[in-house]
């Protein structure tokens, strides 16, 4: 659906029966251009980045050493953001014998404490995701660093089980922050390289659960020996986490940058990006369902990450007798491992992804997720020290990888919901944590060895549901791409908006994402055909779009090019119109060897350029009647011009009347429109077969509103009874021919075809390929 | 395989290192030592404020000779069993090498058999002593830093004569001033923040 482009001239054409010269062409100017005012066409300066970049500006490298702005300088600030909430979070663990003593705490205070510092974050992620779609994530995730940074200074006061249990859940709420770094990284990276910005950003994050329980030691230790007694101590060290944190916030705020052209409110307000509604992007976040079924394996490998982390210094004090100093440092190993494993999961779900596409990645990601929770049981199991340290570092890199991998597969769930989608992974992975936590690991019903063997056995489980995820355009673990109707990566991404929203170009950052994302059909797919679907425009475009090596590329060409037609005879330009959409009607025929002339009423309304806006008046509104004729066509413009000068007879076809007439160069046609309404006439110069005096011009497919455009060659053969043309399409085409032909073929099998008003008349079938069909008339 | 029979080997050979050192059972300890401390039963102790007199000697009722090999005497504070519930980094267990019971000394004196006085001393509850409900015990220890005797200040079930200790919260004002002061820094800076980016979107319209 399109609307028509609407005219207006420097003055209203008034009265009745006034001839209008019939030169209309159109310009297209962006819709949001037209309502801040400006009348010229927008031509934007491609900003320079010092990475490769796609056409939506995302970096396609990843250049870990590298501070370039933005995108390097974006991924630094959101990993050492997140790295931070993440010390505070888990900065009591280590300190707890001391903290435990002060505040007089029971076992059950201290787990009850650590439940509610995982399971803040559920719903914290989850509008996390929310906001970064709708204020972008340098600000979400600036503004909820610095509201819990509050919780990690208020640690130091604490003086009670109750103040405890507080601080520590409204500190795990900054865990969110994990939601806003994959967020950004996926504005950042293009497809190729997501999976590892996404892990690598995400595992230096999770990082500093392991490295906080080496700080705050250290830290602690320091103070007591400037000369702080213990209970004063452990207070003054949670300063050092909190201020951190508050300064990494400083940081994301004047460093950051939301996408790579800039921050979300500036862009909103230049109009260069939409603001989206609330409501919409949450409701076609929850709609998808795969967003649930990768919250819950999240669960089962972050979210076990995270129940580690809070027990598993404990069973190894207890299993082995060691001192807290030396079960400390094997649970910092844990966390630890983050440092390659996260990205690792990363970087394999983009190797993966390279070669077998989606289906890659979702297989990926199950094995190494069942493997995690395979090396979980044999944990539980194992009864010695050293096997059980080697044990839990194995698992730990599997779980962590899976992690990643997750994080390789969500960037493509949705487009409109990204954040939501994101959001609602990362809260499934602490609603895991609480779940395992509760199940598990709280009172005496399971020993904690009996609970990590069984907490295995759920992993498994709850992996399996991966094996249900499917994307039409894609496939899935165990089924391939779709072959129906919604098989495109532009239809399943546009599918999440309306026929309104599509019309008023709300969802052309989506379709860019979708042309983007074409790789995730992997290296085999790529150089098969695609798919055979219904609608021949959409055929015509996918086949038009290769060869200018994309659609965004190819709308860009076009753009150029009627930029220049406006120039050319709008001068001063005061004709303003309001589509961008393309479509096959936009191809007016530039290339072929007929072309076409649009015929527009559009008296009684259009763009006033004093109210700024579109304004009708409808008394205006009349029937008018102009005069056209073969001169009028700009025969000469174009790549490939079309010499008329030995043509003085041209062959007009009207659409709206589906006749043919014959006209000389001079003649003129009259043409009478009602108010809003148009016609097309293509207009082709007519060659004679001089063996048998045939007359004949091609038409085109009349289907389209551009019919000569689906004419690329036409020749006559031979003995001079043959006419051989070269058509891209599909649908209903039509010669002009003065005299009945013997036979048609197509792609030399025979085919029927009527002859009736002048004009043959066949069908052409798709051909099943990016070439042209050739048709053969023989006179 | 092999680094894994390295690992196995190792770890049984520690573990058979570790009843080399002595695994004292507590039960097989003899009561012989006589412990009065000044706190009353369900007094409450400042920390790092009231002291407490502890009186420790051998038990003069007791055939002679009876602590001839006794060389160290340690008093140590212990907890009660009301502060050890729900919490095992303070379970009592027989083996006294993992005994968490008595986690804090009060003191450790020589022992001369041949003096047959109590020996006294007045302690400070230290300020990083937990809040939590005590009684006190000193252990004799041999010559070998093995435990031989003990003595107590309750009964066998460490039911009577409980003290509490009151413990420093380890807050001070500055500290507290501090902490508001920086978190409503953070909240302040944010809207700072927000404020400016709003300027600078309009500005830039």
């Amino acid at each position: 659906m399109y609307t028509l482009a609407s005219l207006t001239c420097k003055e209203p054409l008034v009265g009745d029966q006034k001839t209008i010269p019939p030169r209309f062409l159109f310009s297209f100017v962006d819709k949001k251009m037209e309502i801040e005012g400006q009348a010229t066409v927008k031509e934007s300066q491609p900003p320079k980045f010092a990475l490769q970049v796609d056409s939506e500006h995302k970096a396609t490298e990843f250049r870990l050493f590298s501070v370039a702005a933005p995108h390097m300088r974006a991924f630094h600030l959101s990993w050492v953001s997140f790295f931070a909430c993440f010390v505070s979070t888990f900065a009591a663990p280590p300190l707890l014998p001391i903290i435990r003593d002060n505040l007089n705490l029971t076992a059950s205070d201290i787990g009850n404490a650590g439940i509610a510092s995982v399971s803040g974050a559920v719903f914290a992620r989850v509008a996390m995701g929310t906001a970064c779609d709708l204020f972008g994530p340098r600000l979400a995730s600036a503004s909820l660093i610095l509201l819990t940074a509050p919780a990690v200074y208020f640690t130091s006061i604490a003086s009670s089980s109750t103040s405890f249990l507080l601080v520590r859940f409204f500190t795990g709420f900054s865990l969110a922050t994990f939601v806003s770094t994959q967020f950004w990284m996926s504005s950042m990276f293009s497809a190729p390289v997501v999976g590892t910005a996404n892990g690598v950003a995400g595992g230096w994050g999770n990082l500093g659960g392991g490295a906080t329980q080496l700080i705050m030691p250290l830290v602690f230790g320091l103070i007591r020996d400037i000369g702080a007694i213990k209970f004063t101590a452990w207070r003054i060290a949670f300063f050092i986490p909190a201020l951190f944190q508050t300064l990494s916030a400083f940081a994301v705020l004047i460093f950051g940058k939301d996408l790579p052209d800039g921050n979300f409110r500036r862009l909103q307000k230049a109009g260069d990006k939409t603001k989206d509604k609330f409501s919409n992007v949450f409701y076609h976040g929850i709609k998808n369902y795969r967003g649930w079924i990768l919250a819950l394996s999240y669960g089962y490998c972050f979210g076990v990450e995270l129940t580690i982390d809070n027990i598993i210094a404990e069973y190894f004090y207890d299993r082995f007798d060691l001192k807290l100093h030396t079960a400390g440092m094997i649970a910092a190993s844990f966390g630890l491992a983050n440092i390659v494993s996260r990205p690792g999961g990363g970087m394999i779900s983009d190797a993966v992804g390279k070669r077998f596409g989606m289906r890659g990645r979702l297989w990926a990601l199950w094995v190494v997720q069942t493997l995690g929770g395979v090396f979980c049981i044999i944990l539980g199991r194992v009864g010695s020290l050293g096997a059980s340290i080697v044990v839990m570092i194995v698992f730990s890199l599997f779980c962590q990888a899976a992690c990643g991998l997750t994080f390789g597969v969500v960037p493509f769930v949705s487009r409109r919901s990204l954040g939501l989608i994101s959001g609602m992974t990362g809260g499934g992975g602490n609603v895991g944590a609480v779940l395992t936590q509760l199940i598990f690991f709280k009172g005496s019903k399971y020993s904690k060895e009996r609970g990590i063997m069984l907490m295995g056995v759920m992993i498994i489980f709850c992996t399996l549901p991966i094996c249900f995820i499917y994307f039409p355009q894609w496939g899935g673990m165990f089924c391939g791409p779709s072959s129906t109707k919604i098989a495109t990566e532009e239809d399943y991404y546009s599918s999440e908006w309306n026929s309104e929203e599509k019309e008023k170009g709300l969802h052309l950052s989506s379709l860019k994402f979708a042309d983007n994302s074409r790789r995730e059909r992997g290296r085999k797919e790529d150089s098969e055909t695609r798919p055979v679907d219904e609608t021949p425009s959409t055929q015509l475009l996918e086949m038009l779009s290769e060869e200018f090596g994309g659609r965004v590329a190819l709308a860009e060409a076009y753009y150029k090019a009627l930029t220049a037609s406006v120039r050319n005879h709008f001068k001063g330009n005061g004709v303003i119109a309001s589509m961008e959409h393309c479509n096959d009607f936009m191809f007016l025929g530039t290339e072929a060897i007929a072309r076409v002339l649009g015929i527009f009423n559009c008296q009684g309304g259009g763009w006033c350029p004093v109210a700024r806006r579109n304004k009708s008046a409808n008394q205006f509104s009349h029937s008018v009647t102009c005069s056209a004729s073969p001169k009028d066509i700009e025969w000469n413009s174009g790549k490939s011009p079309v010499s008329v000068k030995g043509a003085d007879i041209f062959a007009v076809y009207m659409f709206k009347e589906k006749k043919v007439r014959l006209l000389k160069s001079s003649e003129k046609l009259e043409i009478s429109l009602d108010p809003f309404n148009y016609d097309l006439l293509t207009v082709s110069p007519v060659t004679v077969l001089p063996r048998k005096s045939i007359q004949f011009a091609p038409i085109g497919l009349v289907n389209m509103l551009n019919p000569g455009g689906a004419i690329q060659s036409v020749m006559v053969v031979g003995d001079e009874s043959l006419l051989r043309i070269g058509v891209k399409g599909s649908g209903e085409m039509r010669v002009f021919a003065s005299g009945n032909p013997v036979s048609c073929k197509i792609d030399a099998v025979d085919v029927e075809f009527c002859y009736h008003d002048e004009m043959v008349t066949i069908q052409v079938p798709w051909p099943g390929s990016p070439k042209l069909s050739v048709i053969e008339f023989l006179f | 395989m092999a680094a894994r029979r390295l690992l196995l080997a190792s770890l049984v050979l520690s573990c058979s290192l570790l009843p080399c050192y002595g695994a004292v059972l507590f039960s097989s300890l003899q009561r012989t030592l006589a412990v009065t401390a000044s706190p009353t039963s369900g007094q409450v102790l400042k920390g790092g404020v009231d002291k407490i007199t502890v009186t420790w000697g051998l038990n003069q009722t007791l055939p002679a000779g009876t602590g001839s090999t006794y060389k160290t005497i340690k008093v140590k504070l212990c907890y009660a069993p009301t502060s050890q519930v729900d919490r095992a980094w303070r379970k009592t267990v027989d083996s006294i090498k993992k005994d968490r019971t008595c986690q804090h000394e009060i003191v450790a004196r020589p022992y001369n058999s041949a003096n047959k006085t109590s020996q006294s001393l007045e302690w400070t509850v230290e300020r990083d002593v937990p809040t939590a409900t005590y009684f006190i015990r000193a252990y004799a220890y041999n010559a070998d830093e093995s435990e031989v005797a003990y003595g107590q200040t309750t009964d066998a079930y460490k039911t009577t004569s409980l003290f509490q200790v009151e413990s420093i919260t380890g807050r001070h004002m500055t500290m507290d001033i501090c902490s508001i002061c920086f978190s409503v820094f953070s909240v302040v800076s944010l809207l700072v923040f927000f404020y400016i980016e709003k300027r600078k979107s309009k500005r830039s319209q």
